[in-house]
Order: C-alpha cells, then structure tokens, then sequence
C-alpha cells in the first residue's frame, strides 16, 4: 500500500469509529427521546437555575445565572454522555474484542466520543436559545452569539473530562456515582452559579475544572475585559485532562492484559 | 406492599443515581441558591432548606422508580412482578415507598450537615408538624412512583424520561422558585403539584405556625395521584398486555 | 515455518485473597501445526479460557513463551492480531443496539479489514452464516443462535490464518450446527489452522485431528484423535439383547468386560466393553452368543466423552 492510500485507509478508519458513535448515540437516543425528553429537560434546567439566580440575587443574578446555566448543559452530553462511551463496552462485554482489534481502544474510544461531543453542543445551542428566550434572558443571549466559540472551548474542555472520568469508573461498577459526582463539581466549582471568591475552596477546585477559566472568559468579553488569557487557560485545562484520559486509558489497557481483570466487561 | 418497601431500600442502597441524588444534588442546590444571596437569615435559610429537601425528595422518588423499574428489566424479575399474584400495583407503591424514605432520610442528613458547614440557622419551631409534613411527603412520594411506574413500565427509556420530568416539577412546584414570579399560566400548573403546598406547609411549620390549608391540598392532591396512579397503571398494563407493547427486556 | 501456534512452557498465575495464587496454567506445551485443526478440552476451570486468552493477546502469560505465525504473543501483538481471530462466542460481546451489519462492519474494520474487503466480503459472510435476511435488524431482536453466527462471522471477516474458536456451537441447533462444521471444514481445507476448544465433544470428534487436555492447568494429553478415543481403556462397545442363557462365567473371552448385563421377561441385554477391536475376539464373541436366539447386535468404537470421563476422573 502507497503511504497516501495508507493515509487514505486511515482516515477511513477514523470516520468509521467516529460514524459508529453517532450509530450508537442514536440507539440510546432515538430523535423521538431527544425531541420529547433530553431537549425539554435541559431547557428547563437551564430555565430553573436562571431562575433561582433570580430569586437569589435579582435580574443580575438572573443574567449571571443564564451565562453560567448555557455551559453547564454541556454536562450532560460533554461529561456524563462522554463517560458513557467505554462504560457502553463495559455493559456490552465488547471490550476483548476492542483489546484484540488492530487500533487501540484508547483511539477507538476518542473517536467515538466525537458525536457525543457534537450532541452535546447541539444541545447547549438548543437550551441557550430557548431557555434564553423562556427566561426572558434574549438580549443576554444576543450578547453572547459571537461568543459562543468560547463556549464550544469548553465543550471540548467538558468532553475531556468526561473520557478521563470514564477511565475511572470501568472496572468499578459504580460510574452513574462518579460522573454525577463530577457533573455537580463542575456546577459548584466552575463559578456557573457561584461568583468566584464567594468561597474560597470552591475557587481552587474549580481552577482545575473544565467550565471555571471559560464562563471567566465569557464574562471579560460580556464586560469589554481581556479574555484571551483565560480561555488560553480553559484550553490548557481541557488538554490536561485529554492527556489523564489517555494516560488512564492506556494504563487500563496494560492493566487488563497483565491481571486479566477484563475491567470493562 | 412494606415488603416491597424494604426491598426498594436495599436496591437503591446500592443503585448510585440514588446516591447522587442525594447527597450531591442537595449540597449543590443549597449552595447556589444560598450563597449568592443576600439574605442569610432563617427565615430564608429554612424556606432554601425545606425546598432543597422537597425537590431532592422528587428527583430521588423519580430516580428510584426509573433505576428499579430498570435494574428489574435487566435481570429480567419486571415480567415475574406483573405476572405474579400480587397486584403489581402494591408492588410499586412499595417500591415508591422506599424510595422517598430512605431519599428523604439521605436528604435531611446531607442538609443537615451542609447547613452546619454554613453556620446557616433555620428555623424548627414545631418538630411535630415538621414530621408529619414528612409523612404526607412519602404518601405522595409513593403515589407519583406508581404514576411513573405506569410510563417506564412502557419504555427502556427510563433515564431520559426521569430526567425530563425532574426539572418541570421542581420548575413549576414552588419550592425552590417561589410561584409567583412564574408566569400566571404556569402558576396554575404550579397549583396541581403537592409538594408546592407542602413546601408552605413546611415553612410555615417550621416558624411555628403551621398552614394545614396547605397540609390539606397536599393531601388531596396525593390521594388524587393514587387514583390517577392506580387507574393508569392498571389500565397501562392490560392495555399492553393486549397490544404486546410492554417493554420487559 | 512448521507450526501456526506454538505454546512453549506456559504458565499463569492469578492471586486470590490471602495473598495465595491460583496456578490457572501451568507449564503447558503443545503445538498446532499448519493447517491442523487441534481440539483443546478440560472440565470448567482446567485453564482452556486462560490460555485462549493468552493466544489472543487479551492476557499475558507468567512464564514461558507463545507464538501465532510465528509472531510472539508478548512482544508483537500486531503481528499475532493480523494473522489470527478469536471467536469467543456467548450471549454478550455484541452491540445490541446496532445492527448485525453494522456490529460485523465496526469489528471487521478494528481487525485490520480494508475498506474494500470489507465491502466485498460483508455481504459474503452474511450470507455465509445464513444472517442476509437479518443483517439490518437490531441484534437484540437476534437469537441466541443467531447471535453466535453473528460472533462467528465477524471471526471469518478478517480472513484470519489461525482461527481460535471458543465453544462455537454452543446455542445453535442441529442444523445450524451442522452448518457451521461444514464452514470449519471449508476453512481446514483453505489451509486455515484451528484451535477448537469446545464442551462438545462431538464437535472436537467431527472437526478435530488432534486432541489436547487440559486438567487442572496441565496438558494430561496430546494425541491423535483415534489414539485420544483409546484413552477410555476399551476400543469398542458391544450390545447384544438375546432370549435364552448365556454362561458368561465360562466362555467370555479374554479381553471382553461386562460393563452391563439385565433382563426383562425373555429379553437379556448384555453390554461388553473390548479391549481391542480384533479378529479372533469377534470370533470368540460369536461362539460366546451360538448357543441364544439373537434380537439385535450393535458395535461401536469407543466415544470421545468415554475418554474425556476417563481422563478427567483419573485426577489425583
């Protein structure tokens, strides 16, 4: 094979991992579930929390509220949705044939995790357009379109976490624990509700949470601040994370072949 | 139905969704509505409180139905419930039961220390209405799990539908966004909901003057979720029993 | 190169609690030539599924080494993938909620399956393992048995030189069974080499050349099939049901053991287990019978299973 049809073959490989999990996000999500429950759902949410901003701190709290609420959709598709992409194997007992293939699970797994990371901007698009609307927060939503691509920085950020959070919970049976425990870290931690130095241990566990330096970012922009600096931060965060995943993931590989604890199975 | 009561609280012991419900969702609903605000007084630190209690109470009930009702199609005891000789009604009453016992019980202790954390007062003038409260709280606990047993008994898509139906209610309930400020539509829904009113009930109870007006549409409105609940449930059943849609694997 | 698998010495520890560990194998060798199809049986827990996973890379060993094509199971995992495939098998192990077409696309393309061969040989395979009509549903709606064809399909995919096959008919019935024997067949005379480990014995009796045991972590035996038969201790089994009196006391002939002798009313069933199928034992078993009325005769060579009992209660 000539090294463009070898190149030509690999990206063909690529796309049939990255096609496999829009396949299986489909099945675990028909369009009637997405239409009549996830998007309902999240929109309220989001609705929810700006509305208890709201109550808490009045319209500011309310439009502090919004801000925040639009990032932490992406929990729910970038973090847990992400966490569920080897834990799919786990239940399936389709991991030794995963460890048997040709291109390493670790691979296999990012690239599967691609259409859980463009499902779960759909999502936050859907939630900050209707909640903004519902919640009467349209002329923040204006605000914040030409700024959405720091949103979609943490998308990415969100998403890395969910696979590094993922590689903990194989092997321990107890994952909805686990990324629920990080889904609400991020929502306490991330400043989406909670201003920044209202409590300081907040602020330091947040520091290293997808979320924290990109709502920062959003909020320098919405203010006519510098922001580059803390979406650089945001991105440093997210490839750390990427790094601990595939770190985590390779380990777990090695680990099963050596104990044959066939964590994921 | 206790029988199944006990069961429901050894499954979700162990079923995690449970536990996050519980012990995460409380410490997070209680910080961000508490720590932006201005108001730290008890007055306000009992309503925050008594609406993070109710509103985890209603994702814990809604959660246990769908993850039991769930783990019961995995290993496959669903078809045994609704075949066997006991009204598979009292079976999910049970298990509803459980669910917003052992939720609730998680709940209270997860504020308890959180609110301690705060060095946040609250008010207890009257353990007694407190607990009774409490007790309309679980019947009505039990009665949506069975009106939710009747929707998962028809689709694998528990999780998904639990989460849609968790945010609405506590949405439009009242306890933790106080009906007013919604629109005057949604206000009316916001009506239809027990724990809106035992959420009055609660605070009222708690600063020593119990509103049993509220205590009573609370518990009409429970005992209209039994009906409802045990007539949809039943009727759900025979209807996919004889359309061969029941969803038990 | 002589052999598709070589297995030299292994061995494979496991700790269990008390900080003890379990030796699942231990100093196994044997060899599985090219082109030959080797059945490797032993009772639950003799150590089979260890050692498949050790040849299918999914383990590695504690001692000792192991080769597929020569290709090192430890050190060159790449190699040993492309020339092998593992048929696992069972209820799990499949993406229920895609399609059959889709599990087999997905598996084929992680095996190393190019993309052309993978358009070709997809709907080839299907078709092979009886699945066409069925390649778009869902596999939750499948079978067991199709389910297991599923399995064995994304197995053949990759046109594999060394096949390990786990239990392969295991859910399927008869026909399909037969079926797939007939598949095995096909790929034993394309030159594909085969590790059959099966509880099945009549799988490993039809399919397999070579016998390898495995008791207890160890190889107790490695021998031609007919030589493995032998291991029952008789070569063949006779029943004879007969009116009248035998006086076995007398003239039953050397070599010949009662294994069952009953009667019912007129009837007598007599069963014998022979030493060795000869000549002159025959004739001594005629004269033995001249005397009673024959109702039927029936000779058989030992079974596969007799020899498997046979070896498997010999444990210490």
């Amino acid at each position: 094979m000539t090294s463009p049809e070898y190149a030509a073959e690999r990206w063909w490989r690529a796309g049939r991992i990255v096609r496999f999990g829009f396949l299986q996000y489909r099945a675990d999500n028909p369009p009637r579930i997405v239409l009549a429950a996830i998007w309902p759902r999240l929109i309220f949410q989001t609705v929810f929390w700006v509305l208890l901003g709201f109550v808490a701190a009045g319209d500011e709290g309310a439009r502090f509220a919004y801000v925040g609420a639009v990032a932490t959709v992406l929990t729910l598709g970038g973090l847990a949705g992400m966490s569920d992409v080897p834990v799919d194997d786990k239940y399936a007992g389709t991991y030794s044939r995963l460890l048997a293939g040709l291109t390493p699970p670790t691979l296999v797994f990012f690239g599967r995790g691609v259409a859980q990371l463009a499902m779960s901007v759909v999502e936050m698009l859907v939630a900050f357009v209707a909640a903004g609307l519902l919640s009467g927060q349209w002329r923040t939503m204006l605000e914040l379109v030409p700024l959405l691509p720091m949103y979609l920085v943490i998308a990415l950020t969100m998403s890395a976490m969910g696979l590094a959070t993922a590689s903990f919970c194989v092997g321990k049976r107890a994952e909805v624990a686990i990324y629920n425990a990080a889904m609400y870290l991020v929502i306490l931690c991330s400043g989406a509700f909670i201003p920044r130095g209202t409590l300081p241990v907040l602020d330091v566990i947040g520091s290293v949470l997808p979320a924290t330096h990109g709502l920062l970012a959003v909020r320098s922009a919405l203010a006519d601040e510098p922001w580059l600096a803390e979406l650089s931060l945001e991105a440093a965060v997210g490839a750390g994370w990427l790094v601990l995943a595939f770190y985590l993931f390779t380990a777990q590989t090695a680990r099963s072949r050596r104990t044959g604890s066939d964590s994921f199975s | 139905m206790l029988v199944c009561a006990r069961l429901q609280m050894a499954e979700i012991r162990t079923a995690w969704i449970i536990i996050g419900v519980t012990i995460f969702q409380p410490i997070v609903f209680l910080l961000v509505a508490l720590l932006p605000s201005a108001d730290r007084s008890a007055e306000a630190g009992t309503r925050v409180a008594v609406g993070v209690a109710l509103s985890v109470s209603w994702s814990a009930t809604a959660w246990g139905s769908a993850s039991v009702l769930r783990r019961e199609r995995a290993m496959g005891t669903l078809a045994r419930a609704l075949a066997g000789l006991v009204d598979a009604r009292l079976i999910v009453l049970g298990k509803g039961l459980g669910a917003s016992l052992l939720s609730t019980v998680w709940a209270l202790a997860t504020l308890a220390v959180t609110l301690v954390a705060l060095r946040q007062p609250v008010s207890l003038a009257n353990p007694g209405w407190l607990l009774l409260g409490f007790a309309v709280l679980l019947a009505s606990g039990s009665a949506v799990g069975l009106l939710i047993g009747s929707v998962f008994v028809l689709t694998r898509y528990g999780p998904q539908v639990t989460a849609f139906l968790t945010f609405p209610v506590i949405l439009l309930g009242g306890m933790l966004i106080p009906p007013e400020i919604l629109p005057p539509p949604l206000t009316w829904v916001s009506a239809l909901i027990s724990l809106r009113w035992l959420q009055e009930y609660l605070v009222t109870s708690a600063a020593g003057s119990p509103n049993l007006a509220a205590l009573g549409y609370a518990v009409v409105l429970t005992v209209g979720y039994a009906a409802a609940g045990i007539g949809l449930f039943g009727g759900i059943v025979d209807r996919s029993r004889r359309e061969g849609t029941l969803d038990l694997t | 190169m002589e052999h598709a698998v070589e297995v030299e010495a292994v061995g494979r520890t496991f700790p269990i609690s008390g900080g003890k560990q379990l030796q699942a194998l231990e100093d196994v060798s044997f060899v599985v030539g090219l082109g030959e199809v080797v059945g490797l049986l032993g009772v639950n827990g003799a150590g089979k599924t260890t050692l498949t996973k050790i040849l299918a890379t999914l383990l590695l060993p504690s001692s000792g080494a192991a080769r597929v094509m020569g290709y090192d199971v430890v050190a060159d995992t790449r190699g040993v993938r492309t020339s092998m495939s593992v048929i696992l098998g069972g209820d799990r192990g499949l993406y229920n909620r895609i399609s059959g077409r889709e599990n087999l696309a997905f598996f084929g393309m992680l095996a190393g399956v190019s993309r052309r061969d993978l358009r070709e040989r997809i709907p080839l395979m299907l078709d092979q393992v009886n699945l066409a009509d069925a390649a778009d549903r869902r596999v939750e709606t499948y079978s067991k048995g199709m389910r297991q064809r599923l399995h064995v399909a994304i197995g053949l995919l990759s046109r594999p030189q060394v096949l390990l096959l786990d239990e392969p008919t295991v859910g399927l019935d008869p026909l399909e069974a037969d079926r797939l024997r007939e598949t095995i067949h096909q790929l034993r005379r394309e030159g594909t080499s085969i590790l059959l480990t099966s509880h099945l014995l009549l799988d490993v009796e039809r399919l397999a050349d070579r016998v390898v045991m495995l008791d207890q972590g160890r190889v107790t035996a490695d021998l031609p099939l007919r030589k493995f038969a032998g291991l029952a201790g008789y070569a063949a089994v006779v029943t004879l049901t007969y009116r009248g009196a035998l006086d076995l006391a007398r003239s039953l002939p050397a070599g010949a053991a009662v294994d069952r002798h009953t009667h019912e009313g007129e009837l007598s069933t007599l069963v014998l287990k022979l030493r060795e199928w000869s000549g002159d034992l025959f004739g001594a078993l005629g004269r033995l019978v001249d005397d009673v009325q024959i109702q039927d005769i029936d000779v058989r060579p030992a079974r596969l299973e007799e020899a498997f009992a046979t070896l498997s209660a010999r444990r210490p």
